[in-house]
């Protein structure tokens, strides 16, 4: 086959071309740490890359609100607990001694008073707040939800009194304390026909706080602890004490700290469900960033080497260009 | 038979004439081994004898030849090989066209080493998340409308961008491609009556030829050209070789772009900004031998009707629209990527609107449809990427996200409930279908969420640049390889012409030694006989 000069400088500069361009992109590959800089290199993998990127933005997300989501409820849970320790006070202390013989109809009026003090610091309790919005109030957390009216001494939650036996009032204490907010952290939130939230597919963080403490009234009696502590403080400070209808009282008090007992329970529950979720996401996280590796990075051993044997070659392809451009018979003609 | 006494002489002076002729030669190929295009050429020589019975002749043949005579000077060239190497040229024309557009897009929507709208989006995400987790509070829902914001301006940086390519694609088309292509029309009709004019007096005029040939060679990387070359009498029996170039349309036809030395044009018709679609290109053949020319449009239904060449890549990038285009065609060329991006953005508006301003129905708020997160900048117009802003009534506080249709029992909304939020966070993530109306029919090209379909759109363009970039590297490397061949056969090589100069020098002073020889005969002959008793 016929060489010629022009045919092999053509083809010394393309292939020259095309190793600086071979050298350029390993180097590239080492400099940026990644197997490939522009889309058109690997499409599969761009994408890929990119559909990780979003999992991995998703579930630092759904990592951040679950930590608040668990200060949050310790919140709520501390409120709730504070009303455990006072209603307990209450029980196992207070109306034990009142019971007891020998009790003065003077006694009794400072248990009256005691009763009444702890009225308002169950309210403040109820009343607790996290980060500028109220914990127990429901779906309406800018505004206060429990209130003590000074004359009637009777409980209001959003602007229903919680003791009634009203049906109107009454489905409408139902509503509220049946309210759920969600947060998406990470279950595949989903809507249902009607475009509520599919429970399964989401958190509920609202507690409403009469859903705990009690709503409503059972035979005349306030089934809610705040409600009750004013009764029995009434109760308390006739001089003639009706004491059928005092044990009537307590009884309905029990019952009603034991509900708040399975509430505190069940936010405990959630709790640990939520830290269980945080672990889980944190796992996730390990397994994405080694997925977002593997599709991206380039093995530093293996860029280096590559890039060496790039390095290499060109040189020994620069070598041999000044050997075969130059000499030709010519040269060698006397 | 007699021989003529001085008939020696005529060889030799033939014989150096020849010698020096191919030096001249050999000297005309190594100076021209850089030039481009050049063909080597080469000496031709015939051997001269008696071409008939001479009266004369004895019946012993002793007829030796009268020398050598100079035919011509010719060029080794393979016509084979320039029909496959512009074919070839034809087919990397339309590669390269392709390839550099799609290269200038893959810099407007590649994403893989900075952080554009796929990062903006992901924002979004968690703007809106923290929003669900504090609804009401104006600081979170400033972010969000902040975040929304940027990545608006993102999608309005990219339309812009795409626009503005389309539009410097259509300038060179117009301004450079197409008078360059009928400037070398011109040359080539100039170089066709220069080279015939020199045939017809004797002279090949092979440098000529070479320019023309470099000529055709660029007008194939234009248009896929088919070139012959027919012989043409010029009278008592001779003659010449005219050049003919066609260009094959895919319905078949053949149109004449240059017939000797009448020459066809091109012209196009470029729409005005912002749609630069290529109306029109069209041929008008060179007139023939009647004087007649037609014009032929070679734009159908957005395609053009050539197989290969720049124009075709650049043309059907600027007009095709792929599945978007009624009927659809097999390129995916800006319009696609204008009409799915404009799609995703207008969907995306308009749902988020929906929601808002359904929640304020709910609420029973007045005006409802103030509440529209995304507003038209200019109401008469209709709603695309360019006229796309976030509501100004947002910006100034008027109006916000609502976060719940839930209303307290006194009748106002309830505060931190965050029903709509979650609905804003949900439509994000759920499957939409994305259709167009290509005009009498609904296209859904795809479907998912917006982010997704957003990513489709880059990895559509990813896939089509790589597989674009390979085709080029291929249809390259087939053409190098016919160069070679080509460069092999016509080239100069230093070591030939070399030994051509050590050959003809010694035939020169061969040449000159049998003049001495001859001399020296003669000289006997004249001087030195006869002087018997001088």
């Amino acid at each position: 086959m016929r060489i010629t000069n022009g045919s092999v400088i053509r083809n010394y500069k393309s292939q020259l071309a095309s190793s600086l361009s071979n050298l350029d992109s390993a180097r590239m590959q080492v400099l940026t740490g990644r197997k490939f800089s522009k889309a058109s290199e690997n499409p599969t993998a761009a994408f890929r890359e990119t559909q990780l990127y979003r999992k991995y933005t998703a579930n630092q997300d759904y990592q951040d609100t679950v930590k608040d989501m668990i200060s949050r409820q310790d919140v709520q849970e501390n409120a709730l607990r504070e009303i455990n320790t006072e209603t307990q006070e209450i029980l196992k202390d207070y109306l034990v001694r009142i019971k007891s013989a020998g009790i003065t109809a003077e006694e009794r009026k400072t248990y009256a008073t005691a009763l009444r003090t702890k009225q308002n610091s169950m309210l403040l309790s109820l009343n607790s707040s996290y980060e500028d919005s109220y914990v127990l109030a429901g779906g309406d957390g800018k505004n206060k939800p429990f209130t003590l009216d000074p004359t009637t001494n009777k409980l209001s939650f959003r602007g229903i009194p919680v003791t009634t036996n009203d049906a109107t009032q009454l489905s409408k204490l139902d509503a509220l304390a049946n309210q759920k907010t969600y947060i998406d952290i990470g279950f595949g939130l989903s809507l249902d026909a009607n475009g509520q939230v599919n429970s399964s597919s989401a958190f509920n963080t609202s507690l409403p706080g009469i859903k705990a403490i009690g709503y409503g009234e059972t035979n005349g009696i306030p089934n809610n602890i705040i409600d009750l502590c004013g009764e029995i403080a009434d109760e308390l400070e006739k001089d003639d004490i009706d004491w059928d209808h005092f044990d009537a009282l307590v009884t309905q008090m029990e019952s009603t700290y034991n509900e708040l007992l399975s509430s505190i329970t069940g936010i405990g529950v959630q709790s640990k469900f939520l830290t269980q979720t945080s672990e889980r996401l944190e796992t996730e996280q390990l397994a994405l960033t080694e997925q977002i590796s593997n599709v991206s990075e380039m093995d530093l051993t293996e860029g280096i080497t590559n890039y060496s044997w790039m390095q290499y070659t060109y040189n020994a392809a620069l070598k041999v260009g000044s050997n075969i451009i130059s000499s030709s018979l010519i040269d060698f003609m006397r | 038979m007699i021989r003529s006494t001085f008939a020696g002489f005529t060889t030799a002076q033939l014989a150096l004439n020849a010698s020096q002729r191919a030096l001249d030669v050999a000297g005309q190929n190594i100076a021209n081994i850089n030039t481009s295009g050049y063909t080597r050429q080469r000496l031709d020589l015939v051997s001269l004898n008696f071409r008939s019975s001479a009266t004369s002749a004895t019946s012993t043949n002793q007829r030796a030849g009268f020398g050598v005579e100079i035919t011509g000077i010719s060029q080794i060239r393979d016509p084979f090989l320039d029909v496959q190497y512009r074919n070839q040229m034809g087919k990397v024309g339309n590669a390269d066209a392709k390839q550099s557009i799609l290269e200038q897009l893959g810099d407007i929507f590649d994403e893989t080493d900075r952080d554009a709208i796929q990062s903006a989006f992901n924002d979004l995400s968690s703007q809106l998340q923290k929003l669900s987790q504090n609804p009401g509070e104006k600081s979170y829902d400033s972010a969000t409308r902040a975040s929304m914001e940027v990545l608006l301006n993102l999608f309005h940086v990219n339309a812009t961008e795409l626009q503005n390519t389309k539009e410097m694609s259509a300038e060179t088309l117009k301004t450079t491609d197409i008078t360059e292509i009928n400037d070398i029309l011109s040359r080539i009709k100039e170089l066709n009556s220069s080279i015939k004019t020199s045939d017809i007096i004797g002279n090949p005029a092979l440098e000529l030829m070479d320019e023309r040939n470099l000529l055709l060679d660029e007008l194939s990387t234009y248009l896929p050209i088919h070139v012959q070359y027919t012989e043409s009498p010029v009278g008592s029996g001779r003659t010449v070789s005219v050049l003919n170039v066609n260009i094959q349309t895919t319905n078949g036809a053949s149109l004449s772009l240059i017939a000797d030395d009448q020459i066809g044009s091109l012209s196009i018709d470029v729409e005005a900004p912002p749609s630069c679609n290529v109306k029109s290109l069209s041929l008008t053949t060179a007139k023939d031998q009647n004087g007649n020319a037609t014009t032929n449009e070679l734009i159908k239904d957005k395609e053009v009707l050539m197989d290969g060449g720049s124009l075709k890549g650049t043309i059907e990038m600027l007009n095709c629209s792929g599945i978007f285009d009624e009927p659809a065609t097999s390129v995916k060329g800006f319009g696609y990527y204008e009409t799915s991006l404009n799609t995703v953005v207008t969907e995306f508006a308009t749902k988020l609107n929906e929601l808002n301003i359904e929640a304020a129905k709910q609420l029973g708020l007045t005006n409802p449809d103030q509440y529209a997160l995304f507003t038209k900048i200019d109401a008469t117009k209709d709603l695309d990427i360019s006229n796309l802003q976030v509501n100004p009534e947002w910006r100034n506080g008027n109006i916000s996200i609502i976060n719940t249709t839930n209303k307290n029992p006194n009748g106002t909304p309830e505060t931190t409930d965050n029903q709509c939020i979650l609905n804003l966070i949900n439509e994000l993530k759920k499957e939409q279908s994305f259709t167009v109306n290509t005009g009498t029919q609904n296209v859904t090209f795809f479907t998912g969420s917006f982010i997704n379909c957003y990513s489709d759109l880059q990895n559509t363009l990813a896939i089509d640049t790589k597989s674009t970039t390979t085709l080029l590297q291929s249809q390259m490397n087939v053409a190098d390889q016919i160069a070679n061949s080509r460069d092999n056969l016509s080239g100069v090589s230093l070591d030939e012409e070399a030994i051509s100069l050590m050959h003809y020098q010694q035939s020169y002073s061969a040449a000159a030694r049998l003049m001495t020889a001859l001399d020296e005969a003669l000289d006997v002959l004249i001087n030195n006989t006869g002087v018997v008793g001088r």
